[in-house]
């Protein structure tokens, strides 16, 4: 019989032949030194690969704690939203915001003089913004035309026209 | 490294109970069946099992136990991710060997980037503790059993190169097929023969060498 390939004298040692083809190369080697001696070399190999095996150090004890932590971390990382996403909803609100300011209807817009007054709270500065409010505001009523103008009267008579361009604003 | 996918893995995980089991010898088709539906117990159960063959090529590849802690880790987080898709349920180990040499590979690469070799020592520090064999001294068995032997075999295999050394390592240690090696290292059947062949060719000289 033909010497059995290497690779089916490490198939007759790890027991993995057919029970025919196994009892083939039994018979051979009982007639081929060399494949006995090679049978019996693989065999020692095996031995002390697995040998070398058993007594290596362990695995670290706190393997499977890392491994289930892991675990664990990549469970939390996936029920939480990316950082691309979570700035998802507040580009929205933001929209959102935006799209309700457009669409508000037109609101009379105050002037800059009444915002001044809104915000001021002494009486010298209410007083001051009163005076300003006259000479700002154009008058709407009746009343309010006939009170300017007995104010710029009553302005008239204290400071008279001098020729120049007039301080009391009566067009003179 | 990131991990997608895991989404329905439970956010709290009770500690392991210490309970007598009654399925020890059983196959590791029963509990990756179950792990498949993120049963703790039985993914605790093939960590168990395997943990020890996973650590130990790993470190035998990467020559590096601080390494091999991480790969091992990495292994078995993948391992709980692509569960569903292992096809043999009966071959386990194979499948997660194989999910080894992706990540010792991947150690290579990202250790080569950072210009630092992975350290391979010569001769493993660690190896073999004590193996009391009072064999015959003109038998193979004591040549490659003793102590000393096992420590000049630690150091041939280191000597070897990466692949043949992880091919030697699955085929000796861990006992896988031929075709089993071949979807491992993603090599042809034709190759893994070879390389075998030659990595015991080159295993047997090396180990004439340290022993001089």
């Amino acid at each position: 019989m033909k010497c059995p390939a290497p690779m089916e004298l490490d198939q007759f040692v790890q027991g993995e032949l057919s029970a025919k083809s196994s009892m083939s190369v039994h018979l051979h080697l009982s007639t081929c030194a060399t494949c006995s001696a090679e049978v019996a070399t693989l065999s020692a190999e095996r031995r002390a690969l697995v040998a070398r095996a058993r007594s290596r150090q362990p695995p670290p004890p706190n393997l499977l704690w890392k491994v289930e932590l892991t675990l664990r971390q990549a469970s939390r990382d996936v029920s939480r939203p990316s950082s691309r996403w979570s700035l998802a909803p507040l580009v929205m609100t933001a929209m959102a915001a935006l799209l309700f300011f457009a669409l508000l209807p037109a609101r009379p817009v105050q002037d800059d003089s009444q915002l001044l007054t809104a915000s001021v709270s002494s009486p010298l500065t209410i007083h001051e913004s009163r005076e300003t409010e006259s000479f700002t505001r154009m008058p709407n009523s009746d009343r309010e035309i006939s009170a300017t103008e007995a104010s710029f009267a009553a302005c008239l008579k204290a400071t008279p026209c001098s020729g120049g361009p007039c301080i009391n604003l009566c067009g003179n | 490294m990131t991990h997608r996918g895991v989404a329905l893995f439970p956010l709290t995980w009770p500690a392991p109970k210490a309970v007598v089991r009654d399925d020890e010898g059983a196959p590791d088709r029963a509990f990756v069946a179950r792990a498949r539906t993120r049963d703790e117990g039985a993914f605790r159960e093939l960590f168990d099992r395997h943990v020890g063959a996973v650590y130990g090529f790993l470190h035998d590849v990467l020559r590096d136990p601080v390494a091999a802690d991480e790969g091992t880790q990495e292994v078995f987080v993948r391992a709980y991710d692509r569960l569903p898709s292992l096809r043999d349920q009966d071959r386990l180990l194979p499948w997660l060997l194989g999910i080894a040499r992706n990540v010792s590979l991947e150690a290579y690469r990202h250790h080569r980037r950072q210009e630092r070799s992975v350290a391979l020592p010569d001769a493993q520090d660690d190896e073999p503790n004590a193996l009391h064999c009072e064999l015959d001294a003109s038998t193979p068995e004591h040549v490659l059993l003793s102590r000393e032997a096992q420590a000049q075999l630690g150091k041939a295999l280191g000597r070897l190169s990466d692949d043949r050394r992880a091919v030697l390592l699955l085929r000796g240690e861990h006992g896988l097929a031929y075709e089993e090696i071949a979807r491992v290292m993603g090599w042809s059947l034709a190759k893994v023969k070879v390389e075998i062949h030659r990595a015991r060719g080159q295993l047997r000289v090396l180990l004439e060498e340290v022993a001089r």
